[in-house]
């Protein structure tokens, strides 16, 4: 089990990460979710001990990452570019892992290689999506218990972006590994993540699975029998999509009875409520000042 | 505690510079030899083909001159030169200054510049270990380079008609090739411990500038700044200080300026002082850049790679120390304008010097900072 406890730390006197807490069980895949400059990064580095906490503590079961390097074996950390083995050919790289990590499964990753036909060139020669899969895939022939990703797809094609997921879930089904990914690509952690932890200001603002996520606001399509009330529009606690004649479409960032009050007193044609995606949670979550309540 | 992968992954990155540094090692031992000896040959035939230019040589048959007629008067240094000359000292130093600074820039501040210090703090090996690595790694190619090197320069002066000039004094020679080694690590180690904290690679560069001329220059503005004030007193601790031991630990220039180059294989007072002092305060400042070096990589937050100084907490000490040294500079430099030495001047220029180091200052050590880290 990996345990984040109340991990603090200012940069420039500004805090970046303040008494994030949370665990994260074997096998489960975890996105870590917030905008630009929430924190996510940094707590990623954090956790592999690349950055020391003012406060606060990773522990890989019981052992702390900051008092034990060996621990690092088993915890890879994969950022969002694969600069730092640029000069290396993909041979040298494997060399390199394989030097390092013993458990390192040189047959697992040629498998890859073969699948995705990827020659054994200069890493900076490959492709934005190649690249991306060799990183994963030397990471996943580690066959470490914990792999921290930060934005593992950015940047990449749909077919590069299906083959990184599918990568990452077979991982977590044949190994049953636990992955912590920061993606702003929500529509893709919908379909791999069991769990959200969202960070707002570096702070955890929730943790949940994605159906609590999705239970957690609300997405309403209501047609009004004459027109849109004013009220509504008006209201700061929802974010209006969109206003075509006697239909709005809106989101709350809480199922409120008070709303439902509000609008059934306009007596509405229809009220119909909308599946929200995590792209919706996110937006109506985390949005920023402009939606908060 | 020394890993054989951190090794690999190290060599990756400063093989080119490594190897380099073997060969131009090689050519500043050993081809000054060579040049100064055809020098030596062209001057023997000269003298040889017009003896009577040069009586005070040539007192008989200048065809059963062998060459060490030429050198010998007894006092050491000879007509021709002596092993003082032969000696490339001087070339294999700058050598070892440069690419100390640059090797150690590759080793620490290039991989701040990349994502390559994140992989590598990444990785299951302790900060103690990485450093470990880079500075075995350097430390070995100035070894390298120094043993080939200094070994060549040994045998063409061992096995040329120059030899006697080396004769008796063997010992001498090796060990002077041994203080270079030493010196050349401690220029090495001491460019490394600057990238402990210099955030990137051009940092680390004006860093290592700074740590060289830092103990002697910080002195010397001290005087000339007394001398603004009281110009008819002498100061001598300036001297003193220039051959204090603690001052030759600190700055591995300073040790070598101390060597009498010209004396130390001919007077035996001058060799006994370097064989007693320079190859030992090598040593301890070796010991002492590494050891702060270590300490200050294992303690640098890693979130300021980028930044001309990565304690951030410490930023207002280094503000004050250029801004005082920059004006102290001024106050001098206005001063020795007119003669003697004017104290209003100073004044004026050290106000003036303040207030641009400053401005310097604040560009440098914050501005410049977050420029780099974007």
């Amino acid at each position: 089990m990996l345990k984040v406890e109340q991990l603090s730390k200012q940069i420039d006197r500004q805090t970046i990460l303040d008494g994030i807490d949370f665990t994260v069980e074997s096998g489960e895949i975890v996105a870590l979710v917030g905008r630009n400059g929430a924190g996510k990064t940094t707590l990623l580095r954090t956790m592999v001990g690349i950055i020391r906490p003012d406060q606060g503590d990773v522990l890989y079961g019981t052992k702390s990452i900051f008092k034990d390097a060996g621990l690092k074996r088993d915890v890879i950390f994969v950022p969002d570019s694969a600069d730092a083995l640029k000069h290396y050919t993909v041979n040298e790289a494997t060399d390199l892992y394989e030097s390092i990590y013993p458990s390192f499964n040189r047959s697992a990753f040629r498998e890859t290689l073969t699948r995705y036909n990827i020659e054994n060139k200069k890493i900076r020669q490959l492709s934005k999506g190649q690249k991306a899969l060799v990183t994963l895939s030397l990471a996943f022939a580690v066959q470490a218990k914990y792999y921290l990703l930060d934005e593992p797809t950015d940047g990449l094609d749909v077919v590069a972006k299906s083959d990184v997921l599918k990568l990452m879930i077979a991982q977590v089904e044949k190994r049953n590994c636990s992955i912590i990914v920061s993606s702003h690509q929500l529509h893709e952690l919908e379909r791999i993540a069991d769990r959200i932890i969202m960070i707002e200001s570096g702070r955890v603002k929730a943790i949940m699975s994605l159906e609590e996520a999705r239970a957690l606001s609300i997405k309403w399509q209501v047609v009004f029998n004459d027109h849109v009330p004013v009220e509504l529009l008006e209201r700061k606690d929802i974010e209006i999509i969109s206003v075509t004649g006697r239909v709005v479409l809106f989101m709350a960032k809480e199922r409120t009875e008070e709303l439902e009050t509000f609008i059934d007193s306009y007596n509405p044609m229809l009220i119909e409520e909308i599946p929200m995606s995590l792209e919706d949670v996110f937006r109506i979550q985390l949005g920023g000042e402009a939606h908060a309540v | 505690m020394l890993s054989k992968v951190l090794l690999k992954k190290d060599w990756k990155q400063v093989s080119l510079l490594w190897i380099l540094l073997v060969f131009l090692g090689i050519v500043a031992f050993t081809v000054p030899v060579w040049t100064d000896m055809y020098a030596y040959e062209q001057q023997i035939l000269e003298i040889k083909q017009n003896p009577s230019d040069f009586p005070d040589i040539v007192t008989g048959d200048v065809n059963e001159m062998v060459p060490e007629d030429f050198f010998g008067d007894g006092s050491g240094y000879g007509y021709l030169g002596g092993l003082n000359g032969l000696i490339p000292s001087g070339g294999v130093i700058f050598l070892f200054v440069i690419f100390g600074a640059l090797m150690a820039s590759v080793l620490i501040g290039s991989e701040r510049n990349s994502q390559m210090s994140d992989f590598t703090m990444s990785l299951p090996y302790t900060r103690t270990q990485l450093y470990i690595s880079k500075w075995v790694l350097g430390a070995t190619g100035i070894v390298t380079s120094t043993l080939i090197g200094g070994t060549l320069m040994f045998l063409i002066i061992r096995f040329s008609d120059y030899s006697f000039l080396m004769e008796g004094k063997e010992f001498k020679v090796i060990a002077m090739i041994l203080f270079l080694m030493l010196s050349g690590i401690s220029f090495f180690s001491l460019s490394l411990w600057m990238g402990s904290f210099g955030g990137e690679s051009i940092s680390q560069v004006i860093w290592t500038f700074v740590a060289l001329i830092f103990p002697m220059g910080i002195l010397l503005l001290v005087q000339g700044s007394l001398y603004a004030f009281f110009p008819d007193r002498l100061f001598s601790f300036v001297d003193e200080a220039f051959e204090s031991i603690p001052m030759r630990i600190l700055s591995p220039l300073n040790n070598i300026f101390n060597v009498d180059m010209y004396s130390v294989y001919t007077d035996q007072s001058v060799w006994n002082d370097f064989i007693t002092y320079a190859p030992i305060l090598a040593i301890a400042n070796i010991v002492l850049t590494f050891g702060l070096g270590l300490w200050m990589f294992k303690e640098a937050p890693q979130e300021n790679n980028g930044r001309f100084f990565m304690f951030s907490s410490w930023l207002w000490l280094i503000h004050i120390v250029i801004v005082i040294c920059f004006a102290m500079l001024g106050g001098v430099l206005f001063s020795v304008i007119s003669y003697p030495q004017n104290m209003i001047l100073y004044v004026i220029g050290f106000v003036i010097a303040a207030f641009l180091a400053h401005l310097l200052a604040k560009r440098l050590l914050y501005r410049f900072n977050l420029k780099l880290k974007s």
